[in-house]
């Protein structure tokens, strides 16, 4: 199936609105004794917050294949973000610290597992986000048909 | 544009996952700043000022005395884990350090001791060693330097003031469960000393 300008323009709203969450979910997961609010490394919660980042992408997409590419766009550019804030200090006081490898080892050392879980909870909140679509509309329709 | 109609269509969908975008942003920023604040204290705050006095009393105990700066530049403040001060006698002849214990002071975090953020905090301590047997260390060492050929009092003895500081910045630190979770003491922990003159 062909993806057409405007597919990729929904994906990208779809991500962006996303990825805040994301973001802050690897944050959190690297730095939970200084963010407000903190999961505290609770992977449950982390797995629930997935589905529910998931769940705006399948639901506003009907098409699964974009769905699925959509929580892959989120989970990347939340990723970058996290990244970002992760070396933001740095950037203002000495720009070489974050260079050394290690200093990026860390954190996907660290953030590698939640970057699983965000995945697979993401396709997992799409499929729920599709059926609760799904369900709305038949809702609607059958709603139409009794006027 | 059709993406921005389909968003006003379904608006109750649209508007949770704009407001939860929101929310995580603002959470991001918020926790990033810490972020910073928490970096510049473990890079800004610094041991200032050092001043060592030691004076012979009319009674013949000695009084020793220690003052430092503390320099908190960062906007949180640190929470003291333990202060240390301890003030020796340099007794070392070869490469083997020596010291005669004279006198130290330790406090712990039960004290509640807090360097305010962007602000300079004096930390003094005074002893007095009276006529005992720590003092009688301290008349012998002058004897027998005397009898080498070095001149020492009470006063001028050559004194080795130890100051420790730890302290986590804005009460942040960890209770952590596994041993992974190390670093985030780690990264709220400042550390700072003085030592023989020198701060390390």
């Amino acid at each position: 199936m062909r993806v057409r300008g405007e597919d990729w323009r929904r994906m990208l709203v779809m991500a962006l609105m996303s990825a805040p969450g994301v973001a802050f979910v690897f944050f959190d997961f690297i730095f939970p004794n200084l963010t407000t609010p903190s999961l505290d490394k609770n992977m449950l919660v982390l797995f629930l917050l997935a589905i529910m980042f998931g769940m705006p992408s399948g639901y506003l997409t009907r098409r699964t294949d974009l769905a699925i590419v959509t929580v892959l766009l989120y989970v990347a550019i939340g990723y970058t973000i996290a990244v970002a804030a992760y070396s933001a200090p740095f950037t203002i006081y000495d720009f070489s610290i974050i260079f050394p490898g290690l200093y990026f080892m860390f954190f996907v050392n660290m953030t590698v597992i939640p970057l699983l879980v965000i995945v697979l909870g993401g396709f997992i909140g799409v499929i729920l986000g599709q059926v609760l679509g799904e369900s709305m509309d038949r809702e609607e329709t059958a709603q139409n048909f009794a006027k | 544009m059709g993406v921005i109609s389909d968003l006003r269509k379904r608006w109750f969908v649209s508007a949770l996952t704009a407001g939860a975008a929101l929310f995580f942003t603002v959470a991001l920023v918020y926790s990033t700043l810490t972020y910073a604040d928490v970096m510049e204290a473990r890079q800004g705050v610094e041991l200032r000022g050092a001043v060592e006095a030691a004076e012979e009393l009319d009674n013949g105990s000695l009084m020793v005395s220690f003052s430092i700066d503390v320099y908190n530049p960062s906007d949180k403040d640190l929470a003291v884990h333990s202060l240390s001060w301890a003030v020796r006698v340099d007794n070392s002849t070869d490469d083997v350090p020596s010291f005669l214990f004279v006198a130290s002071v330790y406090n712990s975090s039960s004290e509640g001791i807090v360097f305010p953020a962007e602000s300079t905090t004096t930390v003094s301590y005074m002893a007095v060693v009276p006529a005992g047997a720590t003092l009688q260390r301290l008349v012998d060492f002058i004897e027998y330097s005397a009898a080498q050929g070095e001149e020492y009092t009470l006063s001028t003895m050559p004194f080795v003031h130890d100051f420790r500081m730890t302290a986590f910045t804005g009460g942040f630190d960890h209770d952590y469960q596994y041993y992974r979770e190390l670093y985030l003491n780690d990264l709220v922990r400042v550390e700072r000393t003085y030592y023989g003159g020198e701060y390390l």
